[in-house]
């Protein structure tokens, strides 16, 4: 009896002490569905990256509460997100078109893995696939946009994760656009 | 003796003088003063008494009030009214000051200079650079994503739509709205 006891207080200190370990790693953005690993994306690419951009959790909220100055809806909408990655390449043409042909399989690996491609387009040197990730059905979970585009800086992919609305996203992104985009 | 504690016969009460005089009474009580006045001399005294102050009232010269009068008493009325509220609130605050409320007072003033303190002094929101920086890259961000959306729209609507599909749409349109096309031809 006193062994069951003591078995019983060990699994129950044992729970305690693995639980609120679980529960973090549960929450960590790379546990999310709308999170993607650029990881292989970057040896895909196989070239140094030119620009890179990670927010998360405190810069995240840090820049929602500067967005609340100047534009409520913006804020709303940063706070439901859990994180911005952003990479860009500097590739030649060459480059880009070899990347054009080696990350079909990513994208298929992608789709069976439960992403939706959402817009794909290949004309005259411009290489766009925008994919979502809806696990519920009921929002949008995760957004990546894959553009390689006919400059040598146009290369960037995004991923965007959190609860999006992409009729936010299109609304602010317009009236961001003016000079925005000049750095691209 | 006060005129209204007076009874006259049959119960009357002095109540109706006036209004009989005013020719304000149903006839049934008319009839009944009347009656009362022919029975009663001290009744009937009264009568004419009331009736001839009237007449004497009527008849003085009426005063014509100064423009004044009515503002001057009404301002006198809000100025004590005025004074009624001012007493009322010392009232209100001697009672505040006893022993009994001090600390009550003293809380309530504490809190509400540090209330006051914390409006006053508190500082502009500051967003630091780090956020800022953030921000910008945010925006950029959404930008960027908004011009694929939108451009990507129109390679449908250039290179999908039109073509391969209003295209098509027209050209059907025009085969069989075309007023230019002969027609079957009727003998």
């Amino acid at each position: 009896m006193n062994m069951n006891y003591r078995t019983l207080f060990l699994a129950l200190t044992f729970a305690l002490l693995v639980l609120p370990a679980g529960l973090s790693s549960a929450q960590r953005i790379e546990n999310l569905p709308g999170y993607f690993d650029f990881d292989e994306l970057e040896r895909i690419v196989g070239a140094e990256t030119t620009l890179e951009v990670n927010f998360k959790g405190a810069i995240l909220r840090m820049a929602a509460e500067a967005a609340r100055i100047e534009d409520d809806t913006l804020a709303d909408m940063l706070l439901k997100l859990k994180g911005i990655q952003v990479r860009g390449y500097t590739l030649d043409r060459d480059a880009r078109k070899a990347l054009e042909n080696r990350i079909g399989p990513l994208f298929r690996q992608m789709t069976d893995g439960g992403w939706e491609r959402v817009v794909r387009v290949r004309n005259d040197g411009e290489f766009v696939e925008m994919l979502i990730r809806d696990t519920t059905g009921e929002r949008v979970e995760g957004l990546i946009v894959f553009v390689i585009g006919g400059g040598e800086n146009e290369t960037v992919f995004v991923n965007i994760v959190g609860e999006i609305d992409p009729e936010d996203i299109g609304r602010l992104g317009r009236r961001f656009r003016i000079g925005a985009l000049e750095v691209l | 003796m006060n005129w209204s504690d007076q009874q006259t016969p049959d119960n009357l009460p002095d109540a109706l003088i006036e209004p009989f005089l005013d020719g304000a009474l149903t006839p049934e009580e008319r009839d009944r003063v009347l009656a009362a006045a022919s029975r009663d001399a001290d009744f009937a005294a009264q009568l004419v008494l009331a009736r001839s102050i009237r007449e004497a009232l009527r008849s003085m010269p009426s005063a014509v009030a100064p423009a004044d009068l009515v503002p001057s008493v009404m301002g006198e009325v809000r100025r004590d009214r005025w004074r009624q509220f001012v007493r009322q609130l010392q009232g209100r605050l001697r009672m505040l000051t006893t022993v009994d409320f001090r600390p009550v007072l003293a809380t309530a003033t504490l809190v509400a200079v540090i209330v006051a303190g914390a409006l006053l002094g508190r500082p502009a929101p500051t967003v630091s650079p780090e956020a800022e920086a953030a921000l910008a890259q945010i925006k950029w961000t959404l930008a960027l994503v908004s011009e694929v959306t939108e451009r990507s729209t129109d390679h449908i609507r250039r290179d999908v739509l039109e073509p391969h599909v209003l295209g098509h749409i027209r050209s059907a349109a025009h085969d069989v709205f075309d007023d230019s096309r002969p027609g079957p031809v009727v003998n």
